[in-house]
């Protein structure tokens, strides 16, 4: 249970006192066996014995020094916060339940307990250069070549070695923080950790970046402060270019959703304000609950990070980060500007480090994941819903219940985040999938997976219908040809047609003729790629699409030009040639040829060359 | 100065009346006073419970909230033990061996006495140094019992 006791650390005061009880045992025991002599010393020498014994036992003496690493973010001082260290008194289920979310984790201080990745000191390539990620005591420790001067574009920096500060992630990818050489700044390690995958990747191929272009060079208190801790300040000196960073505590934690919670926990040591709370329904005047906000304001607090956002006051967020500006509880649109296509346009809006075509796909939904917030306020079921009807965060996700992964509330799981306002579609056959099947799940047609995020494609929060005139429209891939990957848009469009009265479009030949997974695999750009590339590995897509052509496909694929689609479509072909359900299927030479196989069921060079030749080249960066 | 008379050793002869009278009182004493004592500490921790105290109840806090509770708890039951002691000494007379009542009024210091220190001088995951009584004390609590159970054994 206890595995240690520092010794040098007890002050004169704990002494006196464990003398004090040695010396009135031993005074009862002198006292209550007076006539016994040999006893007394028998019985104060076995105490005396087994009190040392018992020291003897334990790892007596100093444990190694753990302390938090030089540049890491100091308490912050935004008025009201007291870190989930004090809501665990009175909450102890809820500050359990919240500690098995990654939110939680979000940014941790590195030591071997909080970093995923294996710290044996194994050299990690980079053209070249060796980096290093290794244990030393209780603290972790990165080699590195010099990342500020790779930065500054020295063609051969020094190699540094310098303690990891903080990590960020721990669901998918976990990366790694030292100082810079300016006060306060945090440099990151060139390598992440992939968790699922187990294995290191250079960052650079990590997200979807063109190939041979560096990733833009982040800071954690620029880049990472406002999402991954709470009320994060980033104290920018402008003159020197340091940093001087603070939060309430690291991490997604309690009070980046429930608000400051110093009123709260003042407020409620008074036992009968305590049972007077519990004993109404009116909400705590001194906290926030989510679900008991308006569903606009509730889906705002996870809005404050899962949207694409701008600070109204630029320079004020440089200095105070969103921690005066926002609470949970308030309203989005007093301390930022929500980015959308149209506001990119806008000459009076700030400038964002990024083309609109690489943040949004031409309809205006987001393309990022992580960013749901923004599609699902451009969603008919919130925009047009009202009262309990509108839909919000909570109406399909739970900060407290459900896996980690995903975060969906149980009692909404399957379809029923849909059908409490949808409730005829189930029993009206609006699927025309077979009962149960992943065809006939509400999300699969209308919450495609055409976000990408982490080497992973994530589902649209903008709720749409499947519509093939906006895929040709905006090149996003529909949800019916991201599960039937080996049919054409034309097929796609008289179902919608037959079964909805969907405007059939006019559908260009080369899409007519082409498999929509093989036109996007290949043609489409890096991002319809990487999306084609995951869906492609997917159990839905193979039950639906049937085998035979996946193989040869993300053979090809595994040579994109873009890493990270090359990392996606080797995952994806493990998992082709681990399925069961990936035998080919009987096809015709009409579908053989719209699948560009030829009668050995290899990929068609020649049809191949003329959809590589016809591929959407625009660089596309999704550091996300 | 005590005027209390010896209490003559047990081993062969059962004591005398007035022998036995010291005994019970002495644990009688010590049973309900220490009783008073523990059980003021409970309602002490009942407060800060109450009053979400920050030092009992934040998170970090837990080493030192299980080991006051240990404290707690040990106490009023070694208290209760105690009283137990002084009226089984009545009944039977042969449990009345000095080395049962030192023993067992040695544990009722000891043991909720390391917890306690070790659960104020806390740090982090780690009790401190008081808790290394507890297995003394604990030593003490099973030869009590162990010369006890063997004085009640004996035929009167």
């Amino acid at each position: 249970m206890f595995d240690a006791i520092d010794v040098s650390a007890a002050s004169p005061g704990e002494i006196a006192a464990i003398g004090g009880v040695v010396v009135i045992a031993g005074a009862i025991v002198v006292r209550a066996m007076r006539g016994a002599r040999s006893a007394v010393v028998g019985l104060v020498f076995a105490l005396v014995l087994v009190t040392s014994a018992s020291a003897a036992l334990f790892r007596v003496g100093a444990r190694a020094a753990v302390s938090a690493p030089a540049g890491a973010p100091g308490p912050g001082t935004a008025l009201g916060y007291v870190s989930s260290s004090a809501c665990l008194g009175c909450h102890p289920g809820e500050h359990a339940s919240f500690g098995r979310t990654f939110h939680r984790t979000m940014t941790q201080l590195a030591s071997p307990e909080t970093v995923s990745a294996p710290l044996d000191g194994r050299p990690l390539d980079l053209d070249g250069r060796t980096v290093r990620l290794e244990r030393r005591g209780a603290e972790v420790w990165a080699t590195l070549p010099d990342p500020d001067r790779v930065i500054a574009g020295d063609p051969s920096p020094s190699d540094v070695t310098r303690r990891v500060v903080l990590t960020t992630g721990s669901h998918r990818e976990q990366a790694y923080w030292v100082a810079g050489e300016r006060r306060g700044d945090l440099r990151l390690v060139p390598f992440v950790w992939l968790v699922k995958d187990a294995a290191f990747v250079p960052r650079r191929e990590a997200f979807l970046t063109p190939p041979g272009e560096p990733l833009p060079p982040v800071r954690w208190a620029s880049s990472c402060i406002a999402c991954h801790a709470v009320a994060g300040e980033p104290r920018h000196d402008l003159e020197r270019d340091t940093f001087d960073t603070r939060a309430a505590e690291l991490g997604v934690s309690c009070e980046a959703c429930h608000g400051p919670g110093a009123a709260h926990v003042e407020r409620h040591r008074d036992p009968v304000a305590r049972y007077t709370q519990r004993a109404s329904d009116a909400p705590d005047p001194s906290i926030v609950h989510p679900g008991r906000l308006s569903p606009a304001l509730s889906a705002a607090v996870c809005g404050q990070c899962h949207a694409y956002a701008f600070p109204r006051d630029e320079a004020g967020w440089w200095t105070d980060g969103y921690s005066r500006t926002f609470r949970a509880g308030d309203a989005l649109d007093a301390s930022r500007t929500l980015i959308a296509p149209s506001t990119m346009e806008d000459r009076a809006a700030p400038v964002i480090d990024a083309p609109a075509s690489a943040i949004f796909w031409p309809d205006g939904a987001v393309r990022v994941g992580g960013r749901e917030y923004n599609g699902l306020v451009a969603s008919p079921c919130h925009e047009r819903g009202t009262g309990e009807r509108k839909l919000t965060c909570l109406s399909c996700h739970a900060m407290h219940r459900g896996e980690p992964a995903g975060q969906i509330d149980p009692e909404r799981a399957g379809d029923r985040g849909c059908t409490t306002c949808h409730a005829g579609a189930r029993d009206a056959g609006h699927s025309h999938h077979a009962a149960g099947s992943s065809g006939s799940a509400c999300v699969s047609c209308h919450m495609p997976k055409t976000s990408y995020a982490l080497l992973s494609a994530v589902r649209s929060h903008r709720i749409d219908s499947p519509s093939v005139a906006s895929t040709l429209a905006t090149g996003r891939p529909n949800a019916c040809n991201l599960c039937h990957l080996d049919r054409t848009l034309a097929w796609s469009a008289r179902w919608l047609s037959e079964w909805y009265g969907a405007p059939a479009p006019s559908v260009p030949d080369e899409r007519a003729r082409t498999a929509s997974g093989v036109h996007d695999g290949l043609a489409g750009d890096a991002g319809v790629r990487a999306l084609v590339a995951d869906a492609l590995g997917s159990p839905e897509a193979l039950a639906a699409s049937g085998g035979g052509f996946q193989a040869a496909l993300l053979d090809e694929m595994r040579r994109d030009p873009y890493a990270a689609v090359g990392f996606i479509a080797t995952r994806s072909l493990r998992a082709v040639t681990a399925s069961a359900t990936a035998g080919a299927r009987a096809r015709t030479p009409e579908e053989r040829a719209a699948l560009a196989l030829d009668a050995g069921g290899r990929l068609d060079p020649e049809r191949v060359r003329a959809l590589l030749a016809a591929r959407d080249g625009r660089a596309i960066t999704i550091a996300e | 100065m005590s005027t209390e008379p010896p209490p003559p050793s047990l081993r062969e002869t059962p004591p005398g009346r007035d022998a036995i009278e010291v005994v019970v009182g002495r644990h009688l004493r010590a049973g309900w006073w220490s009783l008073a004592a523990f059980v003021a500490l409970g309602a002490v921790l009942e407060l800060f419970h109450a009053i979400k105290s920050p030092v009992y109840v934040d998170a970090g806090r837990e080493t030192t909230r299980l080991l006051l509770r240990l404290a707690h708890a040990h106490g009023t039951l070694l208290s209760l033990l105690n009283v137990a002691y002084a009226l089984t000494v009545r009944a039977r007379v042969h449990a009345a061996r000095p080395l049962a009542s030192a023993s067992l009024l040695a544990s009722l210091v000891l043991l909720p006495g390391g917890f306690l220190l070790g659960g104020i001088w806390a740090r982090g995951g780690d009790p401190g140094l008081g808790v290394l009584l507890v297995p003394a004390g604990a030593v003490a609590l099973l030869v009590g019992a162990i010369v006890v159970g063997r004085g009640v054994s004996r035929r009167e």
